[in-house]
């Protein structure tokens, strides 16, 4: 059974919670509040937006006790002709010294800044040319709407946010994205100090292919996303990697076009994903899979054969047990085996189980009132 | 209260328990809507053993409306404007409202207990668990759909209901029908005329006096209390048409423009212009006039008619003065035209009047004494503690004829026990007491003799005599020996009720006859009285006054007195012979200090 109701307040739970949401918005708001006011940097940077998972509405709830993890683009007109890798990134150490000394350290390819309340992860880039300067300044790239909003979102320079619209226009965004062809932006250049070297990444293309996939399949994408997230988070000391974006990946790869539940989402990519890989994990391979912008570049990279084998038995014993949750017939098996799946903490039990969600109490005798009594 | 934005937990857990009918599919979890300050659920019902039907699809739409606090709080639920129930069936809200900026329809379905041809279903009692309850509701509507797709609401047996008017509450149309009154609208001819009202002062309540025909001849006058004839009242005028039946667009929705109804008229082959034409020269006066439009109506569905029913419509302004048709002369004809199509035109939405029967026995119908004692006149003498709640409790009860006789003035000490209040303080008992007995029952007829018995003047002692049920509630030893010496003129019902001091029992005292036997009553009596030696023991009304009152409590003596209306019932009922008396004692009944009954020693 498909249970909408349950797997709507399933995911209502593992959703993050607003204080989550407060905090990484706290912590996004005020970094770039600092970076544009600052006199040196503000003359180099072109854009600023937000990305990964809280950006696409792919974000599960931070493991307890673990802080929000927030990731933040800076565009910068440094050009890659003239700055090294590493001299890129250290234009901002006065910055990050005057504002969160001893509080930030630089990975490979970004700054990483833990306050107590969320962790923020600086990745600066290099705009690919002037060109695109107009578009990256745009309402779309620094938008903060995610896909799990109604709204007609798309990445292209003329996209406004509602609040700026005339009232008595109408907009058509959505059409004029379809006649355009391809990405509307390049990807941006990024520097890895171990490798000393400048590379490609796109965020963008993932953020926009997200909005696509999600209206392709009726607002359930991200949904299942972030219910398979957890059914691997439930099972991590089993399965490490992947996990975070290449699991998404993943998922969008093997989700087919207009499901029209979370439930038949799951079943169907779990099934998928045990079907394309079948011969990867036979031959102990791990599979590419190209980035939505950079298509040269394997986004299962850093994954080894071995991870992806325990992972992909996982995912098969996982799609026989989300079969048989779909195909039941009656409310209580099927419950039963999506919390088999994805646990019962916060996967709704159902009734006739004792005190697993809530807290309340069958109180039949006291709620059953006999009639007779008049006033 | 609660974060409104915040779906309660407890909705979330009713929700899942609609999972798995298969009849019930949600379209969009709950939502908060300001505009009726509840979570609004949007799903879709399909009607269990549907039969075809031509205003109900198989499968509808609707938004279900609940509280924050549930399992508490109401539950409704709401057609949706697309795809769902666009007119108005038997045991639903008007549903013709539907301008708002809301996606639903105001015209709810009536769900509840009383409704009962959705049947029983989860035992016999609405369970307020959390789980249950919303399913509960779900499954009632889906037997509204049932019972509406296969005509169950009107199908023969079921109580008739009136549709839903929609009409503002404030204001009432009271009128008073009966199967005699029917009879007589039934042989008369008359199709329209003229209906003349009384305004309850202080209240928005008209009630129909008579009825006259179009040529002013008089057709029938209402018989109401006295409450409607007091000075202080207003006096109005309106129109009234008689139809054959009542003018509803199918199944069950009442017009709600003028041109609805002129439709719905034609059907019935009256022509609405017509008709009141020859009757909107009386109403020309710059007011708002009621229209009352008369159909008969059956107790319940495939029944003759029993009664009929009056509907009221408020009507703007008629055309009067110098306002006219353009063109013509400010006379009937012109004015008619410029209300035709100004005033009373298709488009104009109707201004429906609540209205009711007030007819005896309807408005009783709660409570009611048999006939044998609400036919009886009743004289009332003294109308202290005993007799005021005495009075209070027959009349209340559609004892309407009442004749009440005190001299006294009501005190303030008084109060305690008297059904009276602060306001009529220092004036006559009797007067303030018929005033409000008359202001209770609008079919009461009470009359107060000021002043103590034995009456003097002529038309009091004819009051008297035409009463046939005596109560003496005076408890005054002259009164007791003055009753004997009172040509009565007939048999009569003579009671006698008094308290004991604390009023810890009561004593009545029944005789039917001629006269009042003071000896029996006293033989029977002395045994019971206790002596009071202590005078000072007895409370009296403060420094300089002494009026020697006696010590009774409110609810002792509305439990003695409730007792003894009920032995007083009994006396009526099973009439005893002539010629002999019965005296009882009702007496409170104590274990250990504490009330446990009232006990009757005959």
């Amino acid at each position: 059974m498909e249970i909408p109701s349950y797997f709507n307040d399933f995911l209502s739970a593992i959703r993050p919670n607003q204080n989550e949401a407060d905090d990484y918005k706290r912590g996004y708001k005020t970094l770039i509040k600092r970076l544009w006011e600052d006199e040196l940097l503000n003359k180099i940077i072109l854009s600023t937006f937000l990305q990964g998972s809280y950006r696409r509405a792919t974000a599960i709830t931070a493991s307890s006790g673990k802080r929000a993890d927030v990731d933040v683009v800076v565009v910068t007109r440094l050009k890659e002709e003239d700055y090294t890798p590493q001299q890129a990134m250290n234009v901002f150490v006065p910055f990050l010294e005057k504002y969160y000394s001893g509080k930030y350290e630089f990975n490979c390819r970004s700054i990483k800044i833990k306050l107590t309340y969320v962790e923020i992860d600086l990745v600066i880039t290099s705009a690919p040319s002037e060109s695109e300067s107009g578009i990256l300044e745009s309402d779309s790239v620094r938008s903060e709407i995610t896909p799990e909003e109604d709204s007609d979102w798309v990445l292209m320079k003329s996209w406004m946010e509602p609040g700026k619209r005339q009232i008595y226009k109408s907009y058509n965004f959505l059409n004029e994205r379809r006649k355009l062809t391809g990405w509307q932006t390049s990807p941006l250049r990024i520097p890895d100090r171990d490798l000393k070297l400048w590379e490609s990444t796109h965020p963008l293309a993932q953020i926009e292919w997200t909005w696509d996939k999600n209206r392709n399949t009726n607002g359930h994408y991200v949904n299942v996303v972030k219910a398979i997230k957890w059914w691997r988070r439930e099972n991590h000391s089993r399965i490490k990697y992947p996990k975070g974006y290449p699991l998404e990946h993943m998922i969008g790869d093997n989700l087919p076009d207009g499901v029209n539940s979370v439930a038949k989402g799951v079943t169907l990519s779990l099934e998928n994903i045990v079907s394309a890989y079948q011969v990867h994990a036979l031959l102990h391979q791990v599979p590419f899979l190209s980035d939505r912008g950079v298509p040269s570049h394997n986004v299962l990279a850093r994954l080894s054969a071995d991870d992806f084998v325990v992972f992909y038995e996982s995912i098969c014993e996982a799609a026989k047990i989300a079969r048989t949750a779909l195909d039941a017939e009656d409310l209580e098996t099927s419950v039963c085996e999506w919390q088999k799946l994805f646990g019962t903490k916060k996967f709704p039990s159902h009734p006739s189980q004792s005190s697993s969600t809530g807290g309340y109490t069958k109180r039949e005798e006291v709620t059953q009132i006999p009639p007779g009594r008049f006033a | 209260m609660g974060d409104h934005r915040q779906l309660p937990e407890n909705l979330r857990i009713a929700r899942r328990s609609l999972e798995g009918i298969h009849t019930v599919s949600i379209l969009d979890d709950w939502v908060w809507n300001e505009n009726i300050y509840s979570w609004m659920l949007h799903c879709r019902l399909t009607a269990p053993d549907y039969t075809e039907h031509p205003f109900l699809p198989r499968m509808t739409d609707w938004y279900v409306a609940a509280s924050s606090e549930y399992p508490l709080g109401s539950i409704s639920f709401f057609p949706s404007k697309n795809n769902g129930i666009s007119c108005t069936f038997q045991h639903q809200l008007n549903n013709s409202k539907a301008e708002d900026a809301v996606p639903w329809r105001w015209g709810s379905i009536c769900l509840d207990l009383n409704v009962k041809v959705l049947g029983r279903l989860f035992a016999e009692s609405e369970p307020f668990s959390v789980e249950n309850r919303l399913v509960w509701y779900f499954y009632r509507a889906l037997n509204w759909l049932k019972a509406a797709s296969r005509g169950d609401f009107t199908k023969p047996g079921e109580p008739f209901e009136l549709p839903d008017f929609a009409t503002k509450k404030e204001n009432v149309l009271a009128f008073s029908e009966s199967a005699s009154s029917f009879a007589l609208w039934m042989e008369s001819n008359e199709k329209a005329g003229i209906v003349k009202f009384v305004k309850i002062k202080n209240t928005n309540t008209h009630v129909v006096t008579s009825f006259e025909n179009r040529m002013g001849r008089h057709i029938l006058s209402l018989d109401w209390g006295n409450v409607m004839s007091r000075q202080e009242n207003e006096y109005a005028k309106g129109l009234w048409i008689s139809l054959s039946q009542m003018p509803v667009l199918e199944p069950w929705q009442p017009p709600s423009t003028l041109g609805e109804l002129i439709d719905a008229l034609k059907v019935q082959d009256i022509d609405f212009y017509e008709t009141i034409k020859s009757v909107t020269s009386e109403i020309r006066d710059g007011a708002r006039h009621f229209l009352l439009l008369g159909f008969p109506i059956p107790s319940k569905y495939g029944e003759e008619s029993i009664r009929l029913h009056w509907q009221a419509i408020l009507l703007p302004q008629l055309s009067s003065g110098s306002k006219t048709m353009d063109g013509f002369r400010p006379n009937e004809t012109g004015r008619f035209l410029r209300d035709k199509t100004k005033i009373i035109y298709r488009d104009l939405k109707l201004d429906w009047i609540s209205s009711e029967n007030w007819n005896k026995e309807q408005v009783s119908r709660r409570g009611k004494f048999p006939d044998s004692l609400s036919m009886k006149r009743v004289l009332i003498i003294g109308c202290g503690a005993v007799g005021s709640l005495i009075a209070e409790m027959l009349v209340r009860g559609n004892v309407n004829h009442l004749v009440l006789m005190d001299g006294e003035q009501l005190e303030v000490g008084n109060l305690v026990r008297h059904t009276l209040e602060l306001s009529d303080i220092r004036k006559s008992k009797v007067q303030q007491l018929a005033w409000r007995l008359n202001s209770i029952n609008p079919n009461a007829k009470i009359n107060a003799i000021v002043g103590d018995f034995p009456p003097t003047a002529k038309d009091e002692i004819e009051v008297i005599r035409r009463c046939d049920l005596i109560l003496d509630c005076t408890g005054d030893d002259e009164v007791l020996l003055s009753l004997p010496q009172f040509s009565w003129g007939g048999e009569k019902l003579m009671t006698s009720i008094n308290l004991n001091y604390g009023a810890s029992k009561a004593f009545i005292f029944t005789y039917r006859g001629e006269s009042f036997p003071v000896q029996q009553y006293l033989h029977k009596i002395r045994p019971h009285l206790e002596k009071i030696d202590q005078v000072d023991e007895l409370p009296s009304d403060g420094i300089g006054c002494w009026h020697p009152t006696f010590p009774a409590r409110a609810d002792d003596v509305w439990l003695l007195m409730a007792a003894c209306v009920k032995y007083v019932l009994n006396s009526v009922e099973k009439p005893f012979s002539a010629e002999t008396c019965r005296f009882a004692i009702f007496e409170q009944v104590l274990e250990n200090g504490d009330f446990v009954g009232i006990r009757k020693t005959e």
